[in-house]
């Protein structure tokens, strides 16, 4: 993946009721959650970082282990039995702030709201692609995308386009079938 | 036999576009209207859940009991309001249901779907002309996790089917704010209370289900209208909307009663004419884009200009 703009994210709201701060940071994201560490620091709750993904430096290169009160790392979060106990074992109030690419932080809050988190609870800073997967309306296939507008769908052959409609159920945005053959006004 | 109804609730007040959430109190408390379409509609109903089961109904688990509520609050509404069409006997939980307009008996235990033949919701919208929704609240949100929905206007609820409301409604080219307020009189509705309202769209050929798995059936009439069968094609299509909140499972029921006029029938009505010319020539073009018209916004403009 290429290192993304993060620039123009918006910090987290810090949450100044909850009681615990749980931090996911993949690591093209960590360079740009030091700020945010320091307001939650400073609400004097715990700050627990977790190191999402392969890779990456080590906190203390960017001198947060001082604010920071535990760490973790979960070289992969999809369908962690581990990661599901941690967040299930977390005290009410706990609040989670993600800050990786979209469909990691996605496939985090799923697995946070399984287990009882409110959306409330949860903020997600995502990066990079938003989405990975369209699903073709007329035959209910999920395809994969890239930043192309249209897909052709892999199972009925259709021309889709690609919508910014997301569905958490099929993991994808909606995709319409483009009408071919159709005389528009103006064209005959 | 009670006569079915003829009615068109038509919903534009006003001479030009604005939109808002337009809800008001539901009187009488039925969300049931039973109309000279009634025959038709079930029998294409039932044509498409037997064909389209796959996008027709779907229920999350967990919602059985709200259905088995939906059941009820339906059965009884429809017995109440139209004793000459419905009736109800009960022994406990031994239900016998007679629709004496389509000459049926349902005998069934209430509670237990194994005694019907489809799951509580699926089989009394089967009774009934309006699309059933069911939104279950929970962490301060709605979320729609069943329904039966046959005459969808460009949505599907297989694909929608989970979501939260915002999630359902994004994009659209409301303001964002008012989304919300709509949302946060939705989770107020109290039990008792029913509301209701109506939205209206356009669109091309006589058929009520217009559900984005079949655009290829309904999406290309669009670029085919001329000033010749632009009063016949173009239809105005009205969704009359209630709302009822369940108070066993404090889910909310939206019931979705669809009706028809082509442009040339609803012509005969001056004021409703000169009203929907008004708000078609204000209409900002992100709605009329929402609402599926650009490509024929002109030729229903100029065919309502010359009636006038």
């Amino acid at each position: 993946m290429m290192e993304p703009n993060l620039k123009a994210l918006a910090p987290f709201d810090i949450h100044s009721r909850c009681r615990k701060h749980l931090l996911f940071v993949h690591p093209l994201g960590a360079a740009h959650v030091a700020p945010d560490i320091r307001r939650m620091a400073a609400t004097g709750y715990p700050v627990e970082w977790n190191h999402i993904g392969e890779g990456g430096a080590e906190t203390s290169d960017y001198g947060f282990d001082a604010l920071i009160s535990a760490k973790r790392s979960w070289p992969d979060i999809h369908d962690s039995d581990a990661l599901r106990t941690y967040l299930e074992d977390q005290p009410m109030g706990t609040h989670l702030y993600i800050t990786a690419p979209w469909g990691w932080g996605r496939s985090i809050v799923r697995l946070a709201e399984t287990v009882g988190y409110a959306k409330e609870d949860i903020q997600v800073r995502g990066f990079g692609q938003k989405y990975h997967q369209v699903f073709c309306i007329a035959c209910y296939t999920t395809n994969p995308i890239d930043n192309a507008s249209t897909v052709t769908c892999r199972q009925c052959g259709r021309v889709i386009s690609v919508s910014d409609h997301y569905s958490p159920r099929w993991d994808a945005v909606m995709g319409y079938p483009i009408l071919d053959n159709v005389t528009k006004k103006g064209n005959t | 036999m009670m006569a079915l109804q003829q009615r068109f609730p038509f919903p534009l007040e006003e001479n030009s576009y604005f939109y808002s959430n337009n809800l008001k109190p539901l009187q009488p408390p039925c969300c049931i209207q039973l109309t000279t379409e009634y025959f038709h509609e079930v029998a294409e109903k039932r044509r498409l859940l037997a064909n389209h089961p796959e996008r027709c109904f779907h229920a999350l688990p967990g919602t059985l009991a709200a259905q088995w509520e939906v059941v009820d609050e339906i059965v009884h509404q429809l017995v109440d309001t139209y004793p000459d069409c419905f009736t109800l006997e009960n022994r406990g939980d031994e239900w016998t249901f007679r629709n004496l307009l389509l000459n049926e008996t349902e005998q069934f235990t209430f509670g237990d779907s194994s005694t019907l033949p489809v799951q509580p919701l699926d089989w009394i919208g089967r009774h009934v002309q309006e699309d059933l929704l069911l939104m279950v609240q929970r962490d301060d949100d709605l979320h729609l996790e069943a329904g039966q929905l046959c005459f969808p206007s460009a949505w599907s609820l297989t694909f929608d089917l989970g979501m939260a409301f915002h999630e359902i409604h994004r994009p659209v080219p409301w303001n964002h704010e008012l989304a919300e307020k709509i949302r946060r009189f939705l989770l107020r509705v109290e039990a008792g209370k029913p509301w209701t309202r109506v939205n209206w769209a356009m669109h091309v050929g006589r058929r009520l289900d217009l559900s984005p798995e079949a655009f290829h059936e309904w999406g290309p009439a669009r670029y085919q209208v001329s000033s010749e069968n632009v009063a016949d094609e173009v239809q105005f299509r009205v969704e009359e909307q209630c709302v009822l909140r369940l108070p066993g499972s404090n889910a909310l029921l939206f019931s979705i009663h669809t009706y028809l006029k082509s442009v040339g029938e609803l012509s005969q009505n001056p004021d409703w004419a000169q009203k929907l010319h008004s708000v078609l020539v204000t209409l900002p073009e992100q709605v009329a884009a929402y609402k599926g018209l650009t490509a024929y916004r002109a030729q229903v403009i100029e065919y309502l200009e010359r009636c006038q």
